[in-house]
This record gives structure tokens, sequence and C-alpha cells, in this order.
């Protein structure tokens, strides 16, 4: 055989590997989605959206769990936003000589890698015990901030980064200051960006469960939370509630509840997605 | 009463250093008040290093260090009391690759207004429409205002630039190779639109430039850069006339004498030599008024602007010009 006839085969069976690759984790996703929906989909009414938990499989339903859910994914997105666009934009704009600020950057990257159990401890003591919140939603929320920010921050400063220069020389040319420059262009032209890391870091806060079982959410709620200091479950503690139930209806009630978190977070994501497009529309360098 | 002196900028024993390169050397020199002033010379020479030292914009690059000193009217720009915002205020500054904000035409225009706190309608719009029609693009926008300044064509983009930089009436207007970017036909037209905006608006003017026939056209002086140096600062005549160092000398070997040249220089005192009929203005570039005197067997009149003889020249002087390169003093 020749080398370059071996060479090709090399070539054909790399090929298929790949395909391979990239099916793998579609193929497992779309039977994932299948199953779910078979166990699930009929489980799915008015009812199970509106009704509290209960001992019965039949009449439990997973109000408290999404307005838990909804509560946290407001008031984590309001700390985390704020705090997170104002970190990445000092380092990325102010920030940039100093040795605090190289400091500062190692340790978020470090942050960005922190298991997630131990963001909850860190709630846990700071927030639950000596800012004493108890096991709130204000708790849970702060909790959760920590473990977005990190993702915020890098998302800020990379869509800033990718702002050109021109446009801040073109800004500081006409005798703007450095805040009318961030403010009326840097801000403006990042925020796609910006959008879809805080969108797509929320998100995965959605899914958190191991931090908020840390900081309390464990805790069986039966009334849905109507102030940031009440006590509150979330979507996957209430999942992993009911498939860790022997009864064969508290499955179904899982399979179903999956379903709702799944939606929420496409949902999501495709907001994220959707924002992306149009600013890069709008913004064509 | 105090006259203005006759230089707006000053600047004293200027060195640049960028980390360990020394990028512009020990410079002094005065910027005339309401004159162009044309910067040439080859890449990498420091033409908008320097530009930039007077708006302070290199304060940006971290690497970057300045000794010496900057004045405008006689104010250290360099000061602990200067607030660089306002210094800029003054200072338009048109940049080489056209840079619209990702906002609509209006609001690129009036973004250095905006910034200083004005809020009036109006006076906003009146100062959009004056300026879009100081940089030649009225016409072709005033329907679209509100589009994108992202969506125009690269040299419509250049000219909201420059609309940009003079919507806040600055005194002083940087070029940084404003016409570059632009397609032959739109840079002659540009070039012509200059000449007429310079005349009504006879603002301080630097601007850098590659093309030397570019600095011939638009420019008052022009000051020949290489390698961080000043090698000449002088009118396009002298320049080109009596060049200061062997690379001007080289830089201008090849530019035509009578495209640079007026009669003044060239002409002879005036004698009681046997005269043409023929009169030309001192002030007249020689390939304007060449054909003219080639017709003429005699010496022509050279006349000043109050038709008073000033001095006579022959033909063969023009054709010595022309075609002998060296020696047209002689």
């Amino acid at each position: 055989m020749t080398n370059s006839k071996k060479n090709r085969i090399k070539d054909r069976i790399f090929e298929y590997f790949g395909i391979a690759s990239t099916f793998f984790g579609l193929v497992i996703l779309v039977i994932f989605i299948g199953n779910i929906l078979v166990d699930g989909l009929s489980r799915i009414d008015w009812d199970f959206m509106t009704s509290l938990p209960s001992r019965k499989a039949e009449r439990a339903g997973i109000f408290t769990a999404w307005s838990g859910s909804l509560w946290i994914l407001a008031l984590t997105t309001l700390i985390a936003f704020p705090l997170g666009v104002s970190a990445g934009m000092y380092l990325e704009e102010y920030g940039k000589k100093t040795s605090l600020s190289s400091l500062l950057e190692v340790n978020i990257s470090n942050l960005a890698g922190v298991p997630s159990i131990i963001y909850g401890l860190l709630g846990l003591e700071i927030f639950v015990r000596v800012f004493k919140m108890g096991n709130s939603i204000l708790a849970g929320a702060f909790t959760l901030s920590l473990l977005v920010l990190p993702i915020i921050i890098v998302a800020t400063r990379e869509s800033i980064r990718a702002v050109p220069p021109s446009i801040r020389a073109a800004s500081y040319g006409l005798g703007a200051t450095k805040w009318q420059t961030i403010w009326h262009q840097v801000l403006p032209s990042s925020m796609g960006g910006i959008l879809t890391g805080v969108i797509l870091a929320i998100s995965r806060a959605v899914g958190e469960t191991a931090p908020l079982i840390v900081v309390g959410a464990l805790a069986y709620v039966p009334f849905a939370p109507s102030s940031p200091m009440d006590e509150f479950t979330v979507m996957p503690i209430q999942i992993f509630n009911w498939v860790s139930r022997p009864q064969h209806g508290f499955t179904i009630n899982a399979a179903a509840a999956i379903i709702i978190l799944l939606i929420i977070t496409f949902v999501m994501n495709g907001i994220a997605v959707y924002l992306r497009n149009k600013w890069e529309k709008k913004i064509s360098w | 009463m105090t006259t203005k002196p006759s230089h707006i900028l000053e600047i004293k024993s200027l060195d640049v250093f960028y980390g360990d390169m020394h990028a512009l050397k020990n410079i002094d020199m005065q910027i005339e008040r309401n004159k162009v002033t044309a910067f040439i010379g080859p890449s990498g020479c420091g033409k908008s290093t320097f530009l930039r030292v007077f708006n302070r914009m290199n304060d940006y690059i971290q690497s970057y260090r300045m000794e010496g000193e900057v004045f405008m009217e006689n104010q250290n720009i360099y000061g602990k009391s200067i607030l660089v915002d306002e210094l800029r205020k003054n200072i338009g500054m048109v940049f080489q690759k056209p840079n619209p904000f990702p906002k609509s035409i209006y609001e690129n225009v009036v973004y250095g207004l905006k910034i200083q706190g004005i809020k009036d309608k109006k006076f906003l719009m009146e100062r959009a429409e004056k300026s879009l029609k100081q940089s030649a693009l009225w016409d072709e926008v005033k329907d679209d205002l509100n589009k994108s300044a992202l969506a125009l064509s690269g040299g419509q983009q250049q000219r909201v630039g420059i609309a940009r930089s003079l919507a806040v009436e600055p005194d002083i207007w940087f070029l940084d190779e404003p016409f570059s970017a632009l397609d032959p036909l739109i840079r002659k037209e540009m070039q012509d639109e200059f000449l007429r905006l310079q005349e009504k608006l006879q603002k301080t003017i630097m601007f850098i430039t590659h093309d030397f026939d570019e600095a011939l056209k638009l420019a008052d002086r022009i000051a020949i850069m290489k390698d961080g140096i000043i090698e000449q600062l002088d009118t396009p005549a002298n320049i080109v006339l009596n060049p200061a160092t062997e690379y001007v000398k080289k830089f201008t070997e090849e530019v035509p004498r009578e495209k640079v040249l007026k009669i003044e220089d060239v002409m002879n005192k005036p004698t009681n030599e046997n005269l043409g009929t023929l009169k030309v203005s001192k002030n007249s570039i020689i390939e304007d008024v060449a054909e003219k005197i080639l017709t003429q067997e005699k010496s022509v009149i050279v006349i000043d602007e109050n038709d008073q003889v000033v001095g006579t020249i022959h033909p063969s002087k023009i054709i010595n010009t022309v075609f002998g390169k060296k020696n047209i003093n002689d």
C-alpha cells in the first residue's frame, strides 16, 4: 500500500470518527428528551402549574418551585448584572496598570473554576449566618450571584474589548470624558455581547441545585414565596425531591417538571441568541 | 491693544518615547495661526504621534513618555491645571480611517455638542445641517439623517467624520490623512472642498498626508519628517527651491517646479530693458501662466495686487524652470 493511500484511509477514518463524536451528544439528548416527553407531557396542565406540593402525586404541582425559580432568577439578575458589568468595565477600562488589578484578574479566573457546592458553603457562612438572611430567597440569590459573577465579568470584558479603539479615539477627540465615552459609546456598542453573557449565566443559575441545597432551599415549602425573605424551593430541587420518591406518580411529575425547566432554559438561550444576532446586525464594524 | 502672536502652537525641545523607541527627537517649532501646515514623511516617521501630542491623544498609550513643553496660546497644555477634555473641545480631529459611531448620521454629527451638554434641538439640527453642508454630504443624506452611519459608503463615512469634527466649531483642526482612504475622484472633490472651506473658515489646520501633490495643493507650509525629526518646515516654494537637507532634496527632486513655484519666485528685478505688453500677477503659479508667457518674445511685466510693477520675467526663464531643473536661481 502506498503512503498516500494510507493517508487517505486515515482521512476517511477520522471523518467517520468525527461524525460519530458529533452525533453522540445529539443522539443522547434526543433519546433523553423523547423519553421525558413520553413520560411527562400528559401530566402538564393548568392544575400542575398552579398546585402546591402534596403527598399525593396526582394532586402535587410545581407552583412553589417555579415561582421560587422566578424569584431567584429575578433577584440574581438584579444583583449580578450591575456588579458583574461594573467589575468587568473597571478591569477593562480603568484598572489596567496596577498590580491590584492583575491580582483581581487571576482570582476571577480562579473563581470561574470553583465547584458550585463550594459557593453554597460560602453562601451559607456569609449570607445565611453572618448577614442573618436565613434560608431566604435573598440568601440564595446572593449565593448564585457569586457563582455567575465570573461568567458575567468575562463576557463583559470580552464585549468591551471588541469595541474598536478607533471609536474611543473619535469620542475622546471630540472632548468626551472617559465616563462619557464609556456610557455613550463603549457600553451601547458592547451591550449585545454583555446581555448574551448575562442571560447564559443566569440560565445556568436557574439550573443550579447544589449551592441552593446548602443554603437551605431543600426545605419542604407548602406555600409560594411572596417576599425576598421567604423560604423557598426551586425547580431542580423539586425535581430531585420527586425523583427520589418510590411512587411511580412522582416519577411522572418529575418528568413533567423537567420539561418545564428545559423550556425555561431553551427560551432563555433563545433570547440570548436573538439578542446577539440583533446586535451583530446593527453593529458591524 | 495687544495683537495675538502669529503662532498659536509652540513646541519646545519635544522628545517622545514609546518604551525604548525614540519616536520624536528634540523638536522645536511653531504652528502659524489660521494657516494650513502639512506633515509629510514615510510611514513610522512620527507624523501621527506628533499631531496627537497637541490634543494629548497619546496619553492613552501605556509605553508613551514625553519630555519638553507644548504651548497653545502660550499656555502649557501639559500643565496641571489643564483639563484634557476641555482642551480637545477646541481641537477637531479627523482620522485616517472612517470611524463613525454605530449611531445615526445625526447622532454622529451632534455627538460633540451633546457631550458639552447642549440639548436645544433646534440648535443641534442647525449645526448638523451646517456641518454636513461644509463636508459636502448634506445633499446625499438630508433625508436619511436617522439612518445608521454604518450603512454609508466609506467616502460618506469619512465625510460624516469631517462633519462631526466641524460641528463643535474648533479653532484648530487636525486631519490625519483624511482623504487617503477615498477613491481618487472623491479625493479630488474633497480637496477642492477643503480649499473652499478653509477660505471661509480660516482655521489653524495641521494635516498629515503621504501625497506630496496634496500637500502642495492644500498647504501654506509643509513640514517634511523622517525618523522622528522635522527635516524642514517651510513654504512649498522654499522647500522645493532651498531644500535644507539631502533627504528633502531627494524628496522634492521629482516635484514639477511649475506646479509649486509662483512667478515671484523666479522673476527678475524691474529693469529698463525692452518690455512687452503682457502683465502677470506675481502670485500666479507658473503652470497657470506659462502658456501665455511662452507666446511672448520680450520680457513680461510682473505686477502685484495693486498693479504696481515689481519685476520682469523672460520667456526663457519659464523654459529653464520647467525643463532645466537646476540653476533656476541663476
